[in-house]
């Protein structure tokens, strides 16, 4: 079931009273329901993610106040899911081309505005990016050890370091095609 | 955190956790931020890892299950698959090849003919292609389409013969039931070469409903130097 509006506000307000750090609050809630349904191998995880919230907010809106906190209570209610999605036959089986995994980049328009995003980061982030990705397998780990002990933190404080630059990446790349397309279908409609 | 804590990210990550463990790591990230961190840092490292061809056969089943459950797996392998690239194969070849370049590789090529000089030129890793017609094994007492791949070669480009052009999935299959994906781009799909060890496969094409519409069976032999 979609939230209601209702229950959406309604949630976000037991999430805190600012609603920008509410919505990421909830943005956050979301990205750890999804990560708990794949790696439980519920799918989709999204639909169940979704649920879980929908069942949370309802509850809020009947006046239940979650704890010990809403992620505890949200994560009580995504186990529940599952036990109760196991018990259903499985209707929804692995759809193939939504996992697809486009590993051909022949004129794969990412390789672009890659280039593009990696210019864009400040220069050590760069630099953190092209030592350790110009490795593969093990010595990936060696490298990523080096650089640590060259910049003076652990070697796993900078595995979330790396993650966070690389996230920052993947939205960079992620805005630049949807200005892309968005350019193309001015160019199109206007040709 | 220590080493052993991301490991146990990572394998709770592929299913690989007992309940209780598991149970006690989405605990921890369900109520730290910090935890939530590290997992998706982790979460990242299995893809990049996925991509670059350095899972198990086994770590592989796993982590496809993993992204056949959560949504926009397609794009997140497709970025992490740019991101290798990056750094590891050499740009479209029609890029290389404009004209001018073409030149200058003429007169060096006619230069190294002539005085034995060794240009240093910058790595390209190198790309095995084959071309593959449908057809499965229907008894041992078939001869399989061999597939001899030298060594050092990086990435294997598939051919398909028979393909539509469009909207095709290619689902590769090897006797010990690991699977790996990828989109079709004009009837051929590249493969990091890690993925095929010897033995037996089968890559089964699908639309985009998912229905299978063809078989293509083959054998790889990794030849070594």
């Amino acid at each position: 079931m979609a939230l209601t509006p209702e229950n959406f506000n309604c949630l976000l307000g037991a999430l805190g009273p600012e609603r920008d750090s509410a919505g990421e609050r909830y943005e956050s809630l979301r990205r750890r329901l999804l990560i708990f349904f794949a790696a439980r191998g519920a799918a989709p995880a999204d639909v169940l993610a979704d649920e879980a919230l929908d069942r949370t907010a309802r509850r809020v809106a009947e006046g239940v106040m979650p704890s010990p906190s809403i992620e505890s209570f949200v994560l009580g209610i995504a186990r529940n899911l599952v036990r109760e999605q196991w018990k259903r036959p499985r209707a929804m089986e692995v759809d193939w081309a939504r996992m697809a995994a486009s590993s051909s980049v022949m004129e794969d328009p990412r390789a672009e505005c890659l280039d593009e995003c990696l210019r864009s980061l400040a220069p050590q982030s760069r630099q953190w990016v092209e030592r350790f990705y110009s490795h593969q397998g093990a010595e990936k780990i060696r490298a990523r050890e080096a650089l640590a002990a060259e910049i003076g933190i652990d070697a796993n404080a900078l595995r979330v370091r790396l993650h966070r630059v690389r996230a920052k990446l993947a939205q960079c790349v992620s805005a630049c095609l949807r200005r892309n397309e968005s350019c193309e279908k001015v160019i199109y409609e206007r040709g | 955190m220590s080493v052993d804590e991301f490991a146990q990210l990572r394998r709770y990550l592929l299913g690989q956790l007992p309940e209780g463990e598991r149970d006690a790591v989405e605990d921890r990230y369900f109520t730290s931020a910090e935890a939530l961190a590290q997992l998706e840092a982790v979460e990242a490292e299995l893809m990049d890892a996925y991509v670059d061809g350095s899972l198990s056969p086994h770590e592989r089943a796993q982590w496809d299950a993993y992204l056949a459950a959560h949504p926009n797996s397609r794009e997140r392998v497709a970025f992490a698959t740019a991101l290798h690239h990056r750094f590891h194969r050499r740009p479209a070849a029609w890029k290389l090849l404009a004209p001018w370049v073409a030149i200058a590789a003429a007169l060096l090529l006619a230069v190294f003919l002539s005085n034995r000089w060794e240009p240093v030129l910058p790595r390209t890793p190198a790309v095995f292609a084959i071309t593959l017609t449908p057809g499965t094994l229907r008894s041992a007492a078939e001869a399989p389409h061999i597939v001899r791949i030298p060594p050092d070669v990086e990435w294997v480009r598939l051919t398909l013969s028979g393909t539509p052009a469009a909207n095709v999935i290619v689902r590769l299959v090897d006797t010990g039931g690991s699977v790996w994906n990828a989109a079709l781009v004009q009837s051929a799909v590249e493969i990091p070469a890690g993925v095929l060890k010897d033995g037996d496969y089968v890559a089964t094409t699908l639309g985009s409903t998912g229905d299978e519409l063809a078989d293509y069976s083959f054998r790889v032999q990794r030849l070594v130097r």
